[in-house]
């Protein structure tokens, strides 16, 4: 049986890679808001719009609409900035925010209070400092944690580095972000771009990685959809234990979803890191539910009822990934020993 | 079901007649004796045709049956789209509104009413019906005989205030007179326990309230008779305050009210464009402020031109306190024997004058330059209290015989102390109880143009946007064809767009059909509706060309004088430069009536 779609996935179809009607939207000086299908698509731009809940019954009897401002969180892989990148995102929020920056347990830094007439300033001054805020939120992958402390050790480093590149390479495709906000020409055959790695509607849910490098696991690393255990020998980057379909995620009431610890399913080399996360994406995109009735909870095809058998479809995306691409065959060797909090 | 009518002694048709009719409607179905009174009705239309046609006015043509829902979650909704298409398919004609989206000047209209509504956590209405919840509550809603209904609430009964919201507006219909036709239906976090039976009895109800033929009938609306004297100037009627709203935010430099005032019984008509004349009454505090700094009695009797009040009274209602005159001070000056008062009058430094004048209350003059005044003489002295004027903001097509106004209240501190507008202060401070004096001032020379076809460009800034509304719900209510751009300038979109969430309501449903806006503080080079137009020039002059009828409304001093400039800079523009034409050109469109404005 074929379940209606959801709104949501609605709107991503009928996107246009996520352009919307976001420039009508913030050429709308009639109000602070967003066109409603626009605040779908806004959070895969890394801002989501909200509105003081203590202000909104008097507002509404002043006849105002709601007080609306967005808050814009940043994609920083491991939570690294720079000291001039911090002074500059301090200033950015004292000019166009409500002076605060928030630290994130995903190791983003948000801005809050932005009202949308100072949205796309905002944006460029973020932009301007050598960070962008693409995918920050959405169903796409999330900011990439990183337990490492790139300045402990050259290993730690190295993590810290995989974790950047694969953030990089799992980022949307679209140049839409980079027309709305940061007026830059639509690229020239722009009718033709493709989303290779996430498909037109994007992922049916958010999907979160993290890097642990032993024995601290403090980005808690089976919480995770996809979990990269660094195995370090004699100080030396061997590769990753891969753990996948982990979750918090749970939606009260609802029995078919609850939260669940990852699953360790081999070990792999660097080299073979952005196929596994590419195939463990995509079983996300394939088999997770985007129909009407999805609470939007944790994908079916990761966690829930068919978690246990999770490895099966990984797998097939694991052969798909290897004869669409030209890498050698993927296959995964057994986990190595390991010693991280959760095992 | 069968009827079963015994035909009453005192009916018309008696006798052999009144045998058949019995017999005949003896056993009939309710559709068949719906179509009977229809038929019934039909023939006494034809002959007595003289008798209605002069007096009939168009019903309102209403479903005969309304569904309203207000849902926080969906699940009235959904109920509500249940129980109409239910209707629907019995055969019956049925309209599903949510609440916020209900007209409810329809509600007297109303024949068979069904409510599904929902209870929020702390007994809250769902955020669609707080405004429909808040009317019915309050004491302006309208009594509503002939109007059938039930409700069926939804909530959850965890909550103490479990189906509050529903509970309340079940007992209040009832209580305006409306016929409940079968009990509240509260349903439980398990809806349809409760819900479907209620919608099976909803459904069984609406059919058998269904006229199997539309009957031929009229409704013959009964004409109040005008015996109310009419209220003027001089004879204000006291009008009840219905709601005293502040509409500009909390972080706003400006407290901008709207108040609803009732004109009912007052026999009070008004035109948009028109103005509310307000007798206002000085505060109490400053009334004793003014006894106190000159030691009077405020219950001594004072005799002036004829009248004798308390020298509380006079000072209260009959003299002005927060305005001074210069024959006042010029008294005010030579009782004090102060040199510097004395030449400040005497040179005529005009601008210094003014100045004082414009910044100086009683009281602040009292305490500057000490004097000894008499309470004759002081009541004598000060200049006789005059009504205060605002531009009406409804249309009496709208909101009935209520007058909307958008108020300003003048509050700052000076010279150490609180002041206030005289009227602004009294309306902004009056509460539930206060009757305020009003009457109307016509404002023949801002008028909607009679030609409902034609434009209108209405430019205003701050309360200036107060005619508008009503020009707007006038042309709305009237099926206007022509078009309505509004220009709106303050200060800060966030904090002083007025009526912010109308106007958008407005444009979404075509009744408004351009907006812009001009907020002065919002950037650092301020921005004032008269950059507005000119940067939309060339539409502007489309639109005069197009037979636009141009409005101004607000500040006179800076914004009716700048808009004009501009006017006239858009003018000159089109006529190569030329001044003289620009200015020919307005002079015309202002003999056409077509460039009216109402500063202040």
């Amino acid at each position: 049986m074929t379940t209606p779609i959801s709104n949501v996935e609605q709107i991503k179809q009928a996107s246009r890679h996520l352009r919307g009607s976001l420039r009508e939207s913030l050429g709308d000086a009639h109000t602070g808001a967003i066109r409603a299908d626009d605040t779908a698509l806004i959070k895969f731009h890394g801002s989501y719009q909200q509105d003081d809940r203590d202000l909104r019954e008097e507002r509404r009897q002043q006849k105002l609409e709601p007080a609306y401002s967005f808050m814009i969180r940043t994609r920083t892989p491991g939570g690294v900035v720079t000291p001039r990148q911090w002074l500059a995102l301090d200033a950015i929020a004292t000019r166009h925010a409500n002076g605060s920056l928030r630290l994130t347990t995903r190791q983003a830094l948000q801005f809050h209070g932005v009202i949308k007439r100072k949205l796309k300033a905002t944006l460029q001054a973020i932009n301007a400092s050598l960070i962008d805020t693409i995918a920050a939120c959405g169903d796409v992958n999330r900011n990439v944690m990183v337990s490492a402390n790139p300045v402990e050790s050259p290993a730690h480093a190295l993590v810290h580095d995989w974790a950047r590149r694969l953030s990089e390479h799992l980022k949307p495709n679209t140049h839409a972000y980079h027309e709305i906000w940061l007026d830059e020409e639509r690229i020239a055959g722009g009718e033709a771009e493709s989303e290779p790695l996430y498909g037109d509607t994007y992922l049916p849910r958010k999907f979160k990685i993290a890097f642990a490098v032993p024995p601290h696991n403090d980005v808690d690393v089976f919480a995770h959809d996809l979990g990269c255990v660094a195995i370090l020998e004699e100080g030396a980057l061997a590769g990753f234990n891969i753990s996948v379909g982990g979750g918090m995620g749970a939606t009260h009431n609802d029995a078919e979803t609850y939260p669940l610890l990852g699953q360790l399913i081999g070990f792999a080399t660097p080299d073979q890191l952005f196929a596994i996360a590419e195939a463990v994406l995509a079983t996300q995109r394939d088999f997770g539910n985007r129909s009407a009735s999805n609470t939007r909870s944790r994908i079916v095809a990761l966690t829930g009822s068919r978690a246990r058998s999770n490895a099966a479809p990984v797998s097939r995306w694991l052969s798909r990934a290897h004869s669409r691409s030209n890498t050698t065959a993927i296959a995964l060797a057994g986990a190595k020993a390991m010693t991280v909090a959760g095992t | 079901m069968s009827a079963q009518i015994h035909t009453p002694a005192q009916l018309p048709i008696a006798g052999e007649k009144g045998i058949q009719l019995a017999r005949l409607v003896d056993g009939l179905d309710p559709q068949a004796l719906w179509w009977l009174s229809g038929y019934s009705a039909g023939l006494a239309s034809k002959l007595q045709p003289q008798a209605l046609a002069p007096a009939v006015a168009p019903t309102q043509a209403l479903a005969p049956i309304t569904v309203l829902y207000a849902s926080q979650t969906g699940n009235a909704r959904r109920v509500a789209e249940r129980l109409a298409a239910d209707i629907e398919s019995a055969g019956s004609a049925v309209r599903l509104l949510r609440a916020d989206a209900y007209a409810r000047r329809e509600l007297k209209d109303e024949r068979l009413l069904y409510i599904v509504i929902s209870t929020q956590g702390e007994g809250d209405p769902p955020d669609d019906a707080r405004t429909l919840v808040e009317y019915l509550a309050g004491k302006r809603a309208m009594p509503l005989p002939g109007v059938r209904f039930a409700v069926l609430g939804l909530g959850d009964s965890s909550y103490p205030q479990f189906n509050a919201v529903a509970r309340k507006l079940d007992a209040r219909l009832a209580e305006l007179g409306a016929e409940r036709l079968f009990a509240l239906g509260e349903a439980d976090l398990d809806i349809e326990t409760i819900a479907d039976p209620w919608r099976r009895q909803a459904l069984d109800h609406a059919i058998e309230s269904t006229p199997a033929a539309t009957p031929c009938a009229s409704v013959v609306p009964l004409r109040a008779v005008a015996t109310t004297p009419r209220h003027d100037r001089d004879a204000p009627f006291a009008a009840e305050l219905l709601a005293n709203q502040r509409i500009s935010a909390r972080d706003s430099e400006k407290d901008v009210r709207h108040l609803e005032l009732s004109l009912h019984g007052s026999g009070l008509e008004y035109e948009p464009g028109d103005a509310l004349g307000v007798w206002p009454r000085n505060a109490t505090a400053l009334v004793y402020s003014v006894l106190d700094l000159l030691a009077l009695d405020g219950d001594a009797a004072i005799s002036h031109g004829g009248e004798t009040h308390p020298l509380r009274h006079w000072l209260q209602v009959r003299r002005e306190l927060t305005r001074i005159g210069r024959p006042f001070l010029a008294r005010h000056a030579a009782l004090a024997g102060n040199a510097g008062l004395n030449h400040l009058l005497a040179t005529g430094q005009s601008a210094a004058l003014a100045t004082l004048l414009g910044s100086h209350q009683l009281p602040d003059v009292l305490r500057a330059w000490r004097a000894d005044w008499g309470a004759e003489e002081l009541v004598d002295a000060l200049r006789p209290l005059t009504p205060r004027l605002y531009s009406i903001a409804s249309s009496r097509k709208l909101v009935g015989e209520e007058a909307h106004l958008t108020v300003a209240h003048v509050e700052y501190q000076a010279f150490g102390h609180r002041h206030q507008g005289v009227a602004s202060g009294y309306l902004a401070d009056a509460g539930d109880e206060t009757r305020i004096a009003v009457f109307i001032e016509r404002n023949e020379r801002f008028r909607l143009p009679a030609d409902d076809s034609r434009d209108i460009i209405m430019i205003g800034a701050g309360t200036g946007i107060a005619p508008y509304r009503a020009f707007v719900q006038e042309r709305a209510a009237r099926g206007a064809s022509g078009r309505n751009w509004l220009l709106f300038g303050n200060p800060r979109f966030h904090s002083d767009f007025l009526y912010q969430v109308e106007w958008q309501e407005a444009l979404r449903e075509g009744r408004l059909h351009r907006l812009d806006l001009a907020f002065s503080r919002d950037q650092a080079s301020k921005i004032h509706v008269q950059q507005r137009l000119r940067e939309n020039s060339r539409q502007l002059l489309d639109w005069l060309g197009n037979g636009a009828h141009l409005y101004v409304c607000g500040d006179a001093t800076r914004m009716a004088r700048d808009v004009e400039d501009t006017l006239l800079e858009v003018f000159a523009g089109h006529a190569n430069g030329d001044r003289a034409q620009a200015a020919g050109k307005l002079e015309l469109l202002r003999q056409e009536g077509r460039y009216a404005r109402d500063v202040y």
